[in-house]
């Protein structure tokens, strides 16, 4: 009985059904498609690495991948019991040269192994075509990148390399696992000779592959292998080596599943208030019910199996709809350089998605239900309901501590160094808090900001502004509840707005004062990260020879995963002439005495990591690298934002010591006339483009630009996200202007029986729409900066250089949407108003 | 056909009668069921006349009313108001006539709960665009003419039913319309209140010189109009002069039991 009453009620209001329905079937679409996108970032790394090293059952490397491993080692594993075959590798990222045009993006890029020609096969590649041979100057290229290049054997092909450019010959196309493509950079082989003098890597290898004995132990040969090996070098399987990457973008998917989780909050937000709309308008009939004996119970239970049935509806269809949804966000992650190939679902998406939604609606629901079941039986006989007084000291008290709250939460996870469970806890229940706070307060404050927000429409029109803006104030809580819902999705986009700007605005600043040089060479999107290609000593010759030119240093780059300096990096610099080309600042110590203990051996650490880790001058820090560890004393604490500023420096000697890479990442140039860089600048740029493909020259200003457009394109995905959250919210603009539309049927009618045209009914629901979003975007904006605010000094507290910087582009984007949007979501019920059969409204009670 | 100058005595005639109705039919379908309200009305109303419409509940008052109000079409025959044809008419205009040559009270007054007094007698005029600050003047002469003039500044809410209602007939006056449409307008009041309002209303129109066309079920009210029309099943089926409740009621009775 209670579920057909249910199931009727939701046939009854269909249009009401559709929109909570439609506000849960985003948010679970969007749940769906974020579990779903890790889950295909996770089984791209699965395959491209079981398939990669298809025979191969160890990697010895540098830990986690960094750095080179010394010749004497590869004797000394191949003589480890258990060890059958093994293959030594010489890694670099090579870039395809096409007629004359400058390439080097993602997909002209090979990531190229140099191996011996004699050596055993370990990768999983089979050849499909052409012979296997690798004489002289010739390549292997994988099937799908060599296909998309329209590349065959025989054919000739220039890369670009770390020395320059250099034409090779295709012997043959490989095909490897699956015929895997994931539409970006390919791999290729090289012979492992050519591949020394090409990548400006005399000694060491990359990573020696091992392909253990039938019947031997895995972990048996792991544990002899380690007692050999060198300290800093580590032996692992394919697996480890996936698991290690996929463990390094498990932050980027807390952040997805937190912004996703707050679009379910906004959609469980959007039914709390709808059916408190419900239960308004059927007070009667609730109240009848009751007179014939239904208990409170009942009243509940018919409420709840009613947000049940939409939760099922809805999370069906949400699954439906993400699937779709899927598809379009790995194609933004693959834009923004990402490696991901067919999308995959993940099988518990098709379990939790589908319980949050449920879980929302119905939580949602709850308060709606425990009210309908406190209505009166008198209530089915009297006309009006007496509006529950809002009790504003309450909600002013409970909500500004919530929010205080909520703001303590955000800083504790922002100025933390390390996030184990509680602190990330700390983060998320700060901003619901924060969230839930300004709810609280908000029919307080947003009847006050609706008449601010009305006084220029108020002022220009003769009724519209004043009909929409007492149509707003008439019932506070509801319209605060609407802008509350809608300030969730745009106080996130601020308050990632605010974190950009900050960090964009901190960083160009610093820049300002740091960099000296006038031009910069680097590889093409560098800072991305992944493997970066590098450039040899030999090319920095080359600039000093420009003419024009004054001066040029190398410096090298290198992200650390483990150790002291885990998710920093290192870099290496000519400690006798970098003060040249960069104005590096140090905690109370002056940049010549540092550089001075630099050369004999000592290191920086940024400051940000010394006050983590509690580092101060003099003490020692260990460095591992796959050439030994160290142990080195700390020279200075250095501030600033450069890249070269915020990682662990060292003279070249050491980090030879201890990494062992040659190549150089960075070359800093010095024009003989900084106020006329042009014609340095042009043949500087000719050569680079010419011989080094994969890099290339920037000016300050444009490195600034770059820095921007990355943190931009890495932020497009959580704005996306947020996008959802707000159209969600939007629905609930839709429902509360069609509810008002509704309880205001007689009043529209009278204006539309003494006058008013289609057109002005219209206007004054597009304006109390307006009202509604730019109420909902003012709060947003405030609470987004507050949030941003707290991040910001929460981070700068940890030690990070940024200062707040206000949201300017996300300020006038939100302005220009919020306007759009509440034109967008008047559309249906301005229409409806204005349709209204006016006889009728005016006619009955 | 008479011609009657406004109280003002500058308006001139453009048409000699308010309302002319010739032949006017209107039928209501859905699906296959069909009803024919009016089966064919003359009427002519001329300027400055009160008239009432009595009939048994169905016989197509309120239907004749909201054609003259032109807030619903009709399928033949014509209807003038002030000399302008209503046939044919689309929305826009529709909402012009409206705003500009009809007034309406209703039986429910219909007040806009967030505005004043004042603010509801001037909302004609608001809508149409005109200034709030001349028209304060104009609201206020008319709450005075309907003797709420202390009671401006209330809402409706704060306004007994008779006072509402007088703030009703204020607002159809706002624009001096051409005619008045009132539907029941005592309808919804008890009988001393509803007495009280009409008297007003009646007072009001012999000053002023407005047209009235009013729908009641009451004899008492209908005798204080000029003559009572009386309609049954869609067709006018006579009238008698106002003044005479008495006469009002035999001719009604009168009706009910003809065939
Ligand atoms: N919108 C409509 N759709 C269908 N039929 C209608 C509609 N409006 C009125 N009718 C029918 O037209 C006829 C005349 O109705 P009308 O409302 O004009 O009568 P009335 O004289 O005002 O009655 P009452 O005294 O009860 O108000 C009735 O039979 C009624 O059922
Ligand atoms: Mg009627």
């Amino acid at each position: 009985m209670i579920r057909s009453l249910a199931w009727r009620s939701v046939r009854a209001r269909k249009g009401r059904a559709f929109l909570n329905a439609a506000g849960i079937v985003l948010g679970v679409a969007l749940f769906f498609s974020v579990l779903s996108l890790s889950k295909t970032i996770v089984s791209t790394f699965d395959e491209l690495f079981s398939s990669v090293y298809g025979d191969t059952d160890l990697i010895i490397s540098g830990n986690e991948g960094v750095g080179t491993v010394e010749e004497s080692v590869l004797d000394k594993v191949r003589s480890t019991k258990g060890v059958e075959e093994t293959q030594s590798v010489v890694f670099a990222i090579m870039s395809l040269v096409k007629d004359d045009e400058v390439g080097g993006s993602q997909a002209d890029q090979v990531f190229t192994n140099g191996v011996a020609p004699d050596s055993p096969e370990l990768s999983g590649a089979e050849i499909v075509a052409g012979e296997d041979t690798l004489d002289g100057n010739q390549v292997q290229l994988d099937e799908g990148w060599a296909n998309s290049n329209g590349l065959k054997p025989g054919d000739k092909a220039k890369f670009a390399t770390p020395t320059g450019v250099h034409e090779f010959t295709v012997s043959a196309i490989f095909k490897i696992g699956k015929g895997l493509d994931f539409g970006g950079s390919g791999f290729g082989v090289i012979n492992q000779d050519l591949a020394r003098e090409l990548f400006d890597s005399p000694t060491g290898f990359t990573e020696i592959d091992v392909a253990l004995a039938p019947g031997a132990d895995l972990e048996t040969v792991r544990s002899e292998l380690e007692k050999i090996l060198p300290e800093g070098v580590e032996a692992k399987t394919p697996n480890d080596v996936a698991d290690d990457i996929n463990a390094q973008i498990q932050g980027f998917n807390i952040i997805l599943y937190f912004f996703a989780a707050m679009s379910l909050f906004v959609g469980g937000f959007l039914i709390l208030n709808s059916f408190n709309m419900t239960v308004a308008q059927r007070l009667r009939e609730i109240g009848m019910l009751r007179t014939l004996g239904a208990s409170r119970k009942i009243v509940r239970r018919m409420i709840l199996v009613e947000a049940l049935l939409l939760g099922i509806i809805g999370s069906l269809l949400g699954i439906v709809v993400g699937l779709l949804l899927t598809q379009l966000m790995v194609s933004l992650v693959a834009s923004i350089g990402f490696p991901v190939g067919a999308v995959s679902y993940a099988p518990e998406a098709f379990i939790i998605a589908p319980i949050l939604g449920v879980s929302a609606t119905v939580f949602g629901a709850l308060r709606p239900a425990i009210r309908a079941s406190r209505i009166p039986p008198i209530q089915a006989v009297l006309t009006e309901h007496r509006a529950e007084p809002l009790k504003l000291k309450r909600r002013l008290t409970v909500g500004t501590v919530l929010v205080a709250l909520g703001l303590a939460g955000v800083f504790t996870l922002a100025s933390a160094t390390s996030f184990p469970t509680p602190i990330l806890l700390a983060g998320a229940f700060g901003v619901v808090f924060l969230f839930s706070g300004v709810i609280m307060i908000g029919p307080v404050i947003v009847p006050w900001l609706v008449r601010g927000e009305s006084w220029p429409l108020r002022k220009t029109t003769q009724i519209e502004g004043r009909m929409a803006a007492d149509n707003a104030r008439a019932n506070p809580i509801r319209t605060a509840s609407t802008a509350s819902g809608l300030m969730i999705g745009i106080a996130l986009v601020a308050a990632i707005g605010s974190l950009g700007s900050s960090f964009i605005g901190s960083i160009s600043d610093d820049l300002d004062k740091e960099l000296k040089n006038d031009f910069t060479v680097q590889p093409k999107g560098f800072g991305q990260g992944g493997p970066t290609p590098t450039i040899s000593a030999a090319a920095i010759g080359q600039i000093k020879d420009l003419p024009g030119a004054k001066d040029a240093t190398g410096t090298r780059f290198l992200f650390l995963t483990s150790g002291y300096g885990k998710n920093y990096s290192a870099w290496s610099l000519d400690p006798s002439n970098y003060a040249e080309f960069a104005n590096s600042e140090f905690v109370d110590a002056d940049a010549d005495e540092v550089f001075a203990k630099l050369a004999e051996g000592q290191v920086t650490v940024p400051e940000a990591l010394a006050e983590g880790k509690k580092t101060k001058v003099g003490d020692t820090i260990t460095l591992e690298g796959p050439r030994g560890s160290k142990k080195l004393t700390v020279a200075g604490i250095q501030t600033g934002s450069s890249f070269a500023a915020q990682s662990i420096t060292m003279s070249d000697e050491t980090w030879m010591s201890v990494y062992g890479i040659d190549g150089f990442t960075q070359i800093l140039v010095l024009a003989d006339d900084p106020d006329n860089p042009g014609p340095l600048e042009d043949q500087l740029r000719a050569l680079v483009a010419a011989e080094y493909p994969t890099f290339e020259v920037l000016s300050n200003e444009e490195i600034k630009q770059q820095i921007q457009d990355q943190i931009n394109q890495v932020f497009a995905i959580f704005y996306v996200i947020m996008l959802v959250a707000i159209i969600v919210s939007l629905l609930g603009v839709i429902n509360t202007l069609l509810m008002n539309v509704f309880e205001r049927t007689r009043e529209i009618g009278v204006l539309r029986a003494i006058g008013s045209s289609r057109w002005q009914v219209r206007r004054i629901i597009i304006a109390e729409s307006l009202l509604l979003t730019l109420a909902g975007a003012i709060l947003g904006l405030l609470v987004g900066m507050a949030l941003g605010y707290a991040f910001v000094k929460g981070i700068a507290a940890s030690g990070q250089e940024v200062a707040f910087h206000p949201p300017i582009p996300a300020i006038v984007l939100v302005a220009i949407l919020s306007v759009i949007f509440g034109v967008i979501a008047a559309l249906l019920p301005a229409r409806r108003a204005a349709k209204m059969n006016v006889i009728e409204a005016v006619s009955y009670e | 056909m008479s011609t009657q100058l406004s109280a003002d005595g500058v308006n001139t005639v453009t048409s000699a009668s308010a309302v002319q109705v010739h032949g006017l039919r209107k039928t209501y379908s859905s699906g296959s069921t069909s009803v024919e309200a009016l089966k064919g009305i003359d009427l002519t109303i001329d300027r400055g006349e009160f008239v009432a419409v009595m009939g048994p509940s169905g016989s197509g008052k309120s239907t004749l009313m909201h054609i003259l109000g032109a807030l619903e079409s009709f399928d033949d025959g014509d209807v003038e108001i002030g000399g302008l044809s209503l046939s044919g008419l689309d929305d826009k205009a529709a909402t012009v006539l409206r705003r500009d040559s009809i007034g309406f009270i209703f039986q429910f007054f219909n007040l806009l709960p967030t505005m004043t007094a004042e603010e509801n007698v001037m909302l004609p005029s608001l809508i149409a665009g005109e200034r709030a600050g001349v028209l304060k003047e104009r609201a206020d002469e008319l709450l005075e003419l309907v003797g709420l003039t202390d009671r401006a500044e209330h809402l409706p809410s704060q306004l007994s039913g008779g006072e509402q209602q007088r703030v009703s007939v204020a607002r159809s006056l706002m624009r001096d319309p051409e005619l008045l449409l009132a539907d029941e307008p005592t309808g919804n009041l008890d009988t001393r209140t509803g007495s009280a309002v009409l008297d007003m209303l009646r007072d009001v129109q012999t000053k002023a010189g407005h047209t009235i066309m009013m729908v009641t079920h009451d004899a008492v009210a209908a005798s204080r109009a000029s003559r009572v029309v009386f309609l049954r099943d869609g067709l006018i089926a006579g009238e008698v002069p106002g003044g005479d409740p008495n006469r009002i009621i035999e001719f009604f009775a009168e009706l009910e039991t003809r065939n």
